[in-house]
């Protein structure tokens, strides 16, 4: 008997835990942040005889910013540059880089700063909203190789690893891509260009989605549309946007809308047309990796504002084309009250204001150049109001008493640049 | 003693004339000698007594001469055959006689007698033998063996005793009689080897019987029997016979000298090194005797080669020594065999079994000591003994950015061990080793006294070490904690064993228990808990043992304590519980229902105190799977409960595993089903055969990081930041923002830095900075990685990480290997450094460099105890570049403690010999 119970008592302790035990609870390390993108953006500098331009720099903060210029795995410059007062900075493109093409990789101190550039000569104006990292698939959209025009990817890679990228296409024709361009290699500190009129010639918009495989790219295309240069930067797609609809002379806006989903996207503009909003002024459904663009300048009504809504991502590039050249400019992610808009100032400068709301807004441009003049302008609700910047100065902080979207150009008899101005956070 | 038909061999006998030389080596011999002599049916001559010693007194009328060659040049035509007989043997009658005929039967040139004691009378010395090609002789006879007339075979050998034996005048001539420097075996088997070279036919005629009373021998030392076979390989072998044999046999003898040095038998080695310097001293003699041999030869040494057996006569020794002593060792105190063990006939198969899971257990860990040690976890070579030492005893411990906390003491027993010899590369794995085999030898003496007698209790320690509960070590590799099992096993067998009666015996196990203890306290600090709980359960419940046997375990755990006091007195709760490796201690479904299976059939059917094993082992196998269940200990607390696990294992599966026979057919199936439990825990531990590492991880850290000498040649850095997979990291890890990582040296993980302890400010820090390259923050982590030391980042198996390293521009992405990515600084990231950007390299557990009247920023968490002139800068501390030199200041206590556990274990050791001596 004692035996017996001495057995059950060792049946109880090698078995009994198994009773009380409690479930194994499965700790999971604390998931992995999304990294989100670095206070910092990538600017293509091209320098050439015939074409000079400017880097701009505008913070909501004073702290300096590097610009680290870098090709074929090397530095060739790196420079810090005092942000003033004022918020701004600028840098000419002939000192940062000897010539032709390369990437700048430009550090702000703070959160809150944007950069942009300018550039004339010859070739046409070019105006570019610096964008800052994308880490998934980013579109470009508003491309052209129609007429043999020349449209070339630039893919620059700031970084110490080196890069792998795909890169698909779609045009009016639908998806379709070169193989030349399914795996691109940009080794670190470098940029890579793809001549597109080659390889994806008689587009006559072309779309492209760019997908780091691995290490990370910023991308742009460069083309000349009608003689004038364009560089159209890189978005991260998204589901609504919202832009004015800028009016020059003798050129046509249109809207060129494109996706990298693999399934179709409905999509929808509104637009608000001498402060009435009118919903569903077109609707379109996009194929898998496919585009649609929307003549604006074909509406009855022409749009002072257009709000574009998806059920998937898509990208956004308002585009401007004519006799007096071509601009691309991607759209705004959204209204906002506080925007940082370096670049424009010098003659030819318009900001064009738009108030996708039944809220009229007084607009105040604060210049960023030291002893500029800032001034206000009163922006009616679901109007476009073009706002002339002719003080020479290197860009503008606009504040807002209630959300605006906003673009800029320059243009001269070259031609016409268009940009985004990067909004400032908490300012929606 | 055998009995010969003298009539018949008389008759048979020619007529020779026939010269007698008596070796001489005192009176008493001599004259039994002479006597022997003149009782020789067989006429002689005469006798000529060759005295080298001059220190014979009563030669009788016989001629007397100083040495061989005068007996040689005396020998005249009148004389055909001369028969060499030493002064103190005692030929029977007939033995002349039967010399003689064989002689002229066989046409050989030499015949030697059949050689017996004198004192026995029955035990045989030589009857002929073989050699090896080393000139070692092979008889072929056991010691003491008994002459049943078992080898009267008269046959052609290699060499015969020259305590008797009957020669050709004319060849006697030609080799100059015996070699006068030789002993007595050697010189028998020299004039045999140079007769056969000249021509001559040496066989043993075994109706010739001579006792011998030896006495030639007693003031010869052994090693001039080495040295004499040695010269007279010199002398007979051809030169490129020569140039093989003696570097072999050299080695060998020096393999066989080191390998009986680490049974405890310093002789053999000693020696060897006189031999060899004998031989040396001698060289121009033997050069000269070599000629003489060349002078005469008429027949290759493939002639010699005839007789001599295959292979190395002294390895074969060796080997059955070991074989002997490792018998010894598994089963008895050596020579005591007691009445019970007579009867036992499971005492010669404990050795075969033990030999078998000795070598399943060689087999299943043979990554471990037959290669590189696979590093991986906290499987870790040791970098340096002297800085993980000083670690230990209060200094300065360089795990991570630093910190005061000590060393792990097995970290400092390893690194005491590669100190003492030298940082050869193979201490880690012998001592592994030696930890293996302890644990299997250990078991089987523990089962042993608690009453499990059979054979197959030596295959609980196949279990125990390679078995179910070794998967709670393998978890995060803890080598050290596995290797534990073995010195713990030993102290609890101490602690068992009766108590000596004796002074010395007392001392010696008191010594061999400090010894275990200190062993399994420094390599897992928790194995005193187990091996005084284990002492008390067993004092408890096991019939038979008395109080003392707790008592001894609380001694044994006391001593564990003290030598790990160093560390014990300086850590937390919080570290020993919740730092360090993870066990996984929840069996496997199958082995845990064998082993439930086992433990209570066991109980209720093993036959008298021993059903009481099976209840020991399952509470301690309950107490380690089930109380961690509710908390999942880490480090010391982790491996203290793995360790109660694996000796519950060890004594339910080793109680339970033999066949008992007796009782009724109920009792001996439910033994049966035990049994066969048992022996199928056995079988699933062989699983690990396969991969050879006792299912620990594969090596993931030899040479992984050696990018960094060949990379990093132009960079001052010392750090590398190891960021992935938890399960591949060295050592502890750290984590923030979702990943794991640590800091490792740029010559690899190490030991000493396995434990990173509690995070300290620089820890902080630097997990700010790994988030902020997480969260995609940071452009430049190379400078802010430069202000910890750190050169590079390897990124292991962890594509999140690599990824929010993509975005940065001042670490370059070097391609490495597959698997692992990796980040060169662009910043130099020196550990120490003054403020006009000299660097000052580290030396041991200090920093060196230009002296200056400045100070030097140390990249370690701020500790008061650098110095000089410390003042902390941030995280990190700034001390003054005076002296050019930084150290820290040791903690005292710590290092008195340490000091005072190598006292103890130095003692234990001294006292260990004592064991021995009380057994004999």
């Amino acid at each position: 008997m004692k035996r017996v119970l001495l057995a059950l008592a060792v049946a109880v302790a090698l078995t009994g835990g198994w009773l009380v035990a409690p479930e194994p609870v499965i700790v999971d390390d604390a998931p992995g942040l999304e990294p989100a993108a670095a206070a910092a953006a990538v600017c293509p500098l091209r320098l050439d005889r015939t074409s000079d331009g400017k880097l701009t720099i505008a913070s909501s903060l004073i702290a300096p910013a590097r610009i680290t210029v870098g090709n074929a795995g090397s530095i060739l410059s790196d420079q810090s540059v005092l942000v003033d007062d004022a918020g701004g900075a600028a840098v000419l493109f002939g000192e940062l880089t000897i010539g032709g093409l390369a990437g700048a990789f430009v550090e702000f101190g703070v959160t809150g700063a944007g950069a942009a550039t300018v550039s004339r000569g010859e070739a046409g104006v070019t105006a570019v909203s610096c964008p800052s990292l994308i880490r998934t698939t980013s579109l470009i959209t508003g491309g052209s190789t129609r007429n043999a025009e020349p449209l070339e990817l630039i893919l620059i890679n700031p970084y110490g690893s080196d890069a792998v990228v795909s890169v698909e296409s779609s045009s009016e024709i639908g998806a379709d891509s070169a193989e030349e361009l399914s795996s691109v290699v940009v080794p670190a500190r470098s940029t890579v260009t793809r001549d597109l009129s080659t390889l994806l010639p008689l587009r006559s918009r072309l779309s492209l989605a760019i997908t780091p495989i691995r290490g990370l790219v910023h991308a742009f295309v460069e083309g000349s549309g009608g003689g004038d240069r364009v560089v159209i930067e890189h978005v991260d797609p998204r589901s609504e946007w919202v832009t004015p609809v800028p009016r020059f002379e003798g050129q046509q806006a249109l809207l060129v809308i494109s996706t990298n989903s693999p399934v179709e996207v409905s999509v929808r503009v509104d637009g608000w047309s001498g402060g009435v909003l009118t919903e569903g002024v077109f609707s379109a459904v996009i194929p898998p990796r496919g585009q649609v663009e929307i003549p604006l300048s074909d509406f009855e009504i022409p749009l002072d504002v257009a709000q574009i809504l998806a059920d998937g991502p898509v990208a956004v590039a308002m585009v401007v084309e004519g006799d007096a050249g071509r601009a691309v400019s991607p759209a705004n992610a959204g209204p906002h009250s506080e925007w940082l808009m370096p670049g424009p100032g010098s003659a030819g400068s318009v900001a064009w204001i738009g108030v996708p709301g039944e809220v009229d807004a007084i607009v105040e441009f604060l210049s960023l150049s030291a002893g500029g003049q800032s001034f206000t302008v009163d922006a009616p609700a679901g109007t476009l109001t073009a706002v002339p910047l002719e003080g020479q100065v290197i860009g503008y902080t606009l504040r807002s008493d209630s959300p605006i979207t906003v673009l800029w150009s320059v243009s001269d008899e070259t031609g016409i640049g268009l940009g985004a101005p990067t909004p400032l956070p908490g300012g929606e | 003693m055998s009995e010969h038909p003298d009539t018949e061999l008389l008759s048979t006998a020619p007529d020779q004339r026939i010269r007698v030389a008596v070796l001489a080596v005192d009176d008493d011999g001599l004259a039994a000698t002479l006597a022997a002599i003149d009782r020789q049916v067989y006429a002689i001559e005469g006798v000529t007594i060759i005295d080298r010693d001059g220190d014979i007194s009563d030669a009788g009328d016989h001629l007397v001469v100083e040495d061989f060659a005068a007996f040689v040049n005396d020998l005249g035509p009148e004389t055909d055959l001369v028969w060499i007989v030493h002064g103190d043997a005692q030929p029977r009658p007939d033995a002349l006689g039967a010399l003689v005929a064989e002689m002229a039967r066989s046409d050989a040139s030499l015949v030697g007698s059949k050689i017996v004691d004198a004192v026995t009378l029955d035990r045989l010395e030589s009857v002929g033998s073989a050699t090896d090609v080393f000139g070692e002789p092979y008889s072929g006879l056991d010691p003491d063996e008994v002459d049943l007339e078992q080898y009267d075979v008269v046959r052609d050998v290699a060499f015969v005793s020259a305590v008797s034996m009957l020669v050709r005048r004319d060849l006697v001539r030609g080799l100059r009689g015996i070699d006068p420097l030789m002993p007595p075996v050697a010189a028998g088997l020299d004039f045999s080897q140079r007769a056969r070279v000249a021509g001559g036919r040496v066989m043993v005629a075994p109706s010739s019987e001579v006792l011998h009373e030896r006495t030639c021998r007693h003031d010869v030392a052994g090693w001039r029997e080495w040295a004499g076979r040695m010269r007279s390989m010199l002398k007979v072998y051809r030169l490129i016979t020569l140039a093989w044999v003696v570097p072999i046999g050299t080695v060998l003898g020096f393999v066989d000298g080191v390998v009986r040095l680490l049974l405890g038998t310093t002789r053999p080695l000693t020696d060897f090194f006189q031999s060899l310097a004998w031989n040396v001293v001698h060289l121009p003699g033997s050069l000269t005797a070599r000629n003489a041999v060349r002078s005469v030869r008429q027949v290759g040494d493939e002639e010699l080669f005839r007789y001599q057996v295959t292979g190395s006569v002294r390895m074969r020794l060796l080997a059955t020594d070991i074989a002997e002593r490792f018998g010894w060792v598994i089963d008895d105190e050596p020579g005591v065999v007691t009445e019970e063990e007579l009867e036992d006939d499971s005492t010669a198969a404990g050795p075969v079994v033990a030999a078998l899971g000795l070598i399943t257990v060689a087999l299943a860990t043979r990554s471990f000591w037959a290669g590189a040690l696979p590093q991986s976890g906290f499987t870790l070579r040791i970098a340096d003994p002297l800085v993980a030492l000083n670690g230990f005893a209060g200094g300065w411990n360089p795990a991570g950015l630093g910190s005061s906390e000590p060393v792990h003491p097995s970290a400092a027993l390893f690194a005491a061990l590669e100190w003492i010899t030298g940082g050869w590369g193979g201490t880690m794995r012998i001592a592994i080793a030696a930890l293996l085999v302890t644990a299997l030898v250990a078991a089987g003496r523990l089962l042993r006294e608690v009453g499990v007698t059979g054979p197959t209790r030596h295959l609980a320690g196949v279990v125990g070490v390679i078995g179910m509960a070794t998967a709670a070590f393998a978890t995060d590799a803890d080598l050290a904690s596995w290797l534990a099992l073995g010195p713990t096993l030993a102290a609890i067998a101490l602690a068992v064993m009766p108590w000596p009666s004796a002074t010395f015996g007392r001392l010696g196990r008191v010594g061999g228990l400090v010894v275990a203890s200190a062993v399994a306290g420094a390599l897992a600090p928790g194995a005193s808990v187990v091996i005084l709980v284990t002492c008390i359960a067993l004092w408890l419940l096991v019939p038979g043992l008395r109080r003392g046997v707790a008592a001894r375990g609380l001694l044994a755990a006391d001593i564990a304590v003290l030598v790990t006091a160093p560390y014990l007195s300086a850590v937390t709760v919080d570290e020993l519980t919740e730092t360090g490796p993870a066990y996984d201690l929840m069996p496997a479904l199958l082995p845990a229902v064998l082993l439930v299976v086992a433990a209570v059939l066991g109980t209720l059917f093993l036959a008298d105190r021993r059903h009481r094993i099976p209840v020991v082992g399952g509470i301690l196998v309950a107490l380690g799977v089930w109380f961690p269940v509710f908390e999942s200990p880490r480090g010391d607390l982790g491996a203290t409960f793995a360790l109660f696990a694996a000796v519950g294992v060890v004594l339910v599966t080793g109680a339970v595993i033999g066949l008992d026979r007796d009782g009724s057919h109920t009792v001996v199936g439910g033994r049966a089903v035990a049994a066969s439990a048992a022996a199928l825990l056995v079988l699933l531990s062989l699983n690990h055969v396969v991969d050879g590492r006792a299912g620990f991880p594969a090596d993931q850290w030899t040479e992984r990081l050696v990018f960094t000498e060949s990379l990093g040649a132009e960079i001052a850095s010392s750090r590398v930041l190891v960021v992935g997979d938890p399960g591949q990291l060295p050592g502890e890890h750290m984590s923030t923002a979702g990943f794991a990582y640590r800091v490792v040296p740029v010559d690899g993980p190490s030991l000493e830095s396995a434990r990173l302890g509690q995070p300290r400010l620089g820890d902080d820090a630097l997990a700010d900075l790994v988030a902020s390259i997480a969260g995609g923050e940071l452009v430049r982590p190379g400078e802010e990685f430069a202000e910890f030391g750190i050169g590079w980042v390897a990124v292991v198996d962890d594509p999140a990480f690599s990824a929010a390293m993509a975005a940065q521009v001042d670490m370059d992405e070097v391609p490495v290997s597959e698997g692992l990515t990796v980040f060169l600084n662009s910043v130099p990231a020196p550990r120490a450094v003054t403020e006009s950007g000299s660097v000052w390299e580290a030396d041991g557990a200090r920093f060196v460099g230009l002296a200056a009247s400045e100070t030097v920023r140390i990249a370690d968490n701020a500790s008061p105890r650098w110095g000089p002139g410390w003042e902390q800068d941030d995280w990190a501390n700034r001390v003054s570049a005076a002296d050019g030199v930084a150290v820290y200041k040791p903690n005292s206590l710590r290092r008195i403690l340490a000091w005072a556990g190598v006292g103890v274990f130095v003692l234990g050791l001294a006292f260990l010999p004592f064991s021995r001596r009380s057994d004999q």
